[in-house]
């Protein structure tokens, strides 16, 4: 817990530091409007308002606001319009939009604008999240679970050293060389999360099982941007993935693993960097809206593109963060005491060849 | 009910972050120790809300072709591997394959559900009678039935027409009264149909789900 002293509590009326950096907080609850500023107090200076009106002048006033946090629910005017317009203002403010709705329903402005971080408003959220994407967003410094857990060791293993029981409060790291060793990892992983805190095993190896393929199948591609361990079957339209695949050094990748008091951490990072926030949203797009004519969802029937969406589903928290070229970790947060009912969207993206927007 | 969920769901989430600033700010211990049992109250609450919320979800269900038997029988084996359960479990499996389009998760909730209920009402009814429950699937026209006996204390007649409804509970402070009413809603989903009968102390619920042809 950060250590506020007594003078800075008293002085909360007053403009924040002079160092700190400054964010503009658009909330017309006034608890919640409170409780985010004087939370974040101590680390950024965060200047309050409860219209989009007043935002957009405070906006325009003051250059040196990186970041935006507003309800989507405003009166007159709603967060994702102005987010839009603060972005005509300022083109490169960082925005988090923050809900008590359920997020899907607005897939279609959230991708049209290529949004990244929605945060659902519940019962059990955490204000460390925001500030975690407050700092992630502003920092450019977004890749490891650490962020999300403080407290947490690490500890690299080998198949070898596998440990017979997940000790609390440390973080695994295991490196996967081949599909045979891929799915020993995982099933070990699934059975023994099972027993240990009770998380239905069919769930756990879901996930994985999605978040590996990513880093095995679709990132690695070859230069003439062939997959290199999946062929296209054209007739069907389908990926099949290769057998027995040993992958090359260039394409191993990593499966993290651990488990923080309620939360089950699962984590695949890969050294490519090839997922993008347009393909993440474009396929969250296809399968949370509806097909007008059937009344079922529009990619139902996509060839691939579900894991994504499935994922998303199980999870309570489902983190992208991805260094075009570089990096992909597909975070993934898993409550084993309460279910979320409405879930975040939360994709970090650094593209160095690309204005951020 | 999206509408009352949403709108209790605003004041819990403002108590809720407050709190959270609170503590940041707070540094005394004693003030610490109310922060926590504040925190307690609130988090039962906005659990029971986001329960609410899930089951309001719409497009969530994923349906499957389902096998009644062997979906009954893994749910039972995990209730049975919970140690020092009060209750004993038999299953009376058909011999036909009852295959049904199902959301596995969901239909789970309502076997867990009312074994939890059999459970429940195993410890406020203590007799020294040791409580079974008795599963028996089976085959009824078009439909899977599966029926669940038990011998903890059985209900009122007085009570049994309520049993469905939200927040009726028999069990006390504690329970909030929703297992039927969830288990039903999911049930009903489904276009199955689930009934209850009572001639205390047994207690027979009833389900039928329509089999795919």
């Amino acid at each position: 817990m950060t250590k506020v002293a007594h003078t800075q509590f008293l002085d909360l009326e007053v403009d924040g530091k002079k160092s700190a950096r400054k964010l503009l907080l658009v909330e017309d609850v006034e608890s919640i409007q409170l409780a985010i500023r004087d939370f974040l107090f101590s680390r950024f200076d965060v200047q309050i308002t409860s219209t989009a009106e007043q935002a957009l002048m405070i906006l325009a006033m003051s250059p040196d606001i990186e970041l935006l946090i507003t309800d989507i629910k405003l009166p007159e005017m709603n967060g994702f319009e102005l987010g839009r317009l603060a972005r005509r203002i300022r083109p490169n403010i960082h925005i988090i939009f923050i809900t008590s709705y359920d997020v899907n329903e607005f897939i279609d402005v959230i991708r049209e604008h290529g949004f990244t971080q929605v945060i659902t408003k519940h019962g059990r959220m955490s204000l460390r999240e925001i500030e975690v994407t407050v700092e992630k967003m502003l920092s450019g410094d977004i890749f490891g679970v650490k962020k999300y857990f403080p407290n947490l060791r690490e500890l690299e293993i080998s198949a070898e050293t596998f440990p017979r029981t997940f000790a609390n409060g440390t973080l695994y790291t295991i490196k996967i060389s081949s599909l045979k060793q891929r799915s020993e990892v995982t099933d070990r992983i699934a059975i023994q999360l099972k027993t240990q805190k009770k998380a239905p095993e069919a769930t756990i190896k879901l996930v994985l099982d999605e978040i590996t393929s990513n880093a095995m199948f679709r990132a690695p591609v070859t230069d003439n941007g062939e997959y290199k361990y999946q062929t296209r079957n054209v007739q069907h339209d389908i990926l099949q993935t290769h057998q027995d695949i040993v992958l090359d050094e260039e394409d191993c990748y990593q499966l993290q693993f651990g488990v923080f008091d309620e939360w089950i951490v699962l984590n695949c990072v890969d050294p490519h960097g090839r997922l993008t926030k347009k393909e993440i949203l474009f396929r969250l797009h296809r399968h949370l809206t509806m097909d007008t004519k059937t009344g079922l969802p529009s990619g139902l029937h996509d060839s691939h593109g579900r894991g994504i969406f499935l994922l998303r589903e199980q999870l309570s928290s489902l983190v992208f963060n991805i260094e075009r070229g570089r990096q992909t970790e597909v975070m993934c947060l898993y409550n084993t005491i309460a279910a979320q009912a409405y879930k975040n969207i939360s994709i970090y993206e650094i593209d160095h060849e690309q204005a951020p927007h | 009910m999206r509408v009352i969920a949403h709108d209790l769901g605003g004041p819990l989430t403002g108590m809720n972050l407050t709190l959270q600033a609170i503590r940041r700010l707070a540094k005394s211990s004693s003030l610490h120790r109310l922060i926590d049992s504040v925190e307690r109250d609130l988090t039962s609450a906005t659990d029971l809300l986001e329960e609410l919320k899930s089951l309001n979800r719409r497009e969530t269900y994923r349906l499957q072709q389902l096998d009644v038997v062997a979906e009954l029988n893994t749910v039972l084996s995990q209730m049975r591997a919970i140690p020092d359960l009060p209750i004993s479990i038999d299953v009376a499996e058909s011999k036909d394959r009852l295959t049904i389009a199902g959301d596995t998760s969901r239909l789970r909730r309502v076997w867990q559900n009312i074994v939890y209920n059999v459970m429940d009402a195993s410890e406020a009814h203590k007799t020294t009678e040791p409580t079974r429950l008795a599963v028996i699937v089976k085959k009824s026209g078009r439909n899977a039935r599966i029926q669940f006996s038990d011998n903890a204390g059985g209900i009122p007649t007085n009570r049994l027409p309520r049993i469905f409804e939200p927040f009726y509970t028999s069990k006390g402070g504690k329970n909030r009264g929703l297992g039927l009413f969830i288990a039903r809603k999911i049930v009903t989903e489904h276009n199955g149909s689930i009934r209850i009968a009572s001639k205390p102390p047994y207690t027979r619920i009833t389900i039928d789900l329509p089999l795919i042809s």
